[in-house]
């Protein structure tokens, strides 16, 4: 499967937010665990919706959560 | 291993062993392809795959309360849509193609009988469940 041009910093944030948990993060957006472990590996590109939603957790702007990434 | 792929494998392999046993007894010539025994046999294989399904979903939700009762999210919604428009696919080549094969080849009689073409069709419907489920797998598998 094609890996997605969008990268995304949720790892970092869980852990800067006291080693949130995937659970919990997929709990606080109303996901499932193994979703969220998806949007985090880059194998899945969660809705705008979904992607506001992560993004209000860790309280930043969705820029600083995806970033797009050139492919070429 | 999430509750909605336990549940593919669920449907997978109960449609597999119970109509694989079904079409297995028809085609070694045990079962008449037409007929009252038939028929009879074939309302046993759709009762048994439907109690089966329940009974083992209901011990796997038991298995995995909280995961069973949540809603499913947009990955696991997009996840069935692509299977089963995969499974629209396969049901509409299984079953044109078995409609051709029954009509222009002697494989199943000439002219074909309607109950033998309501075989196919039931075939074709069976194979489009077990790619459905199949694709559900093989995608929750890819982490995707």
């Amino acid at each position: 499967m094609a890996r997605l041009p969008i990268a995304n910093r949720i790892r970092r944030l869980r852990f800067e937010a006291g080693e949130m948990t995937q659970q919990e993060l997929a709990r606080r957006i109303g996901m499932t665990r193994q979703t969220v472990a998806a949007i985090e590996q880059g194998k899945y590109a969660p809705s705008l919706e979904a992607a506001f939603r992560i993004a209000r957790v860790f309280g930043q702007p969705l820029e600083a959560v995806f970033q797009w990434v050139d492919e070429d | 291993m999430p509750f909605r792929e336990k549940s593919a494998w669920i449907s997978l392999l109960v449609m597999l062993g119970v109509f694989g046993a079904y079409f297995g007894a028809i085609l070694t010539g045990r079962l008449p392809p037409a007929g009252l025994v038939t028929f009879r046999y074939l309302l046993m294989s759709v009762a048994a795959a439907s109690l089966l399904q329940v009974a083992l979903r209901v011990i796997a939700a038991m298995l995995a309360r909280s995961d069973a009762r949540a809603p499913k999210d947009e990955r696991e919604r997009l996840i069935e849509l692509k299977a089963t428009e995969v499974a629209f696919y396969v049901l509409l080549v299984a079953a044109l193609g078995g409609m051709f094969v029954a009509l222009h080849t002697p494989l199943f009689g000439h002219p074909p009988r309607l109950p033998t073409m309501g075989l196919v069709t039931l075939a074709a419907v069976i194979l489009a469940d077990v790619a459905r489920s199949l694709a559900i797998i093989v995608r929750y598998r890819l982490g995707a």
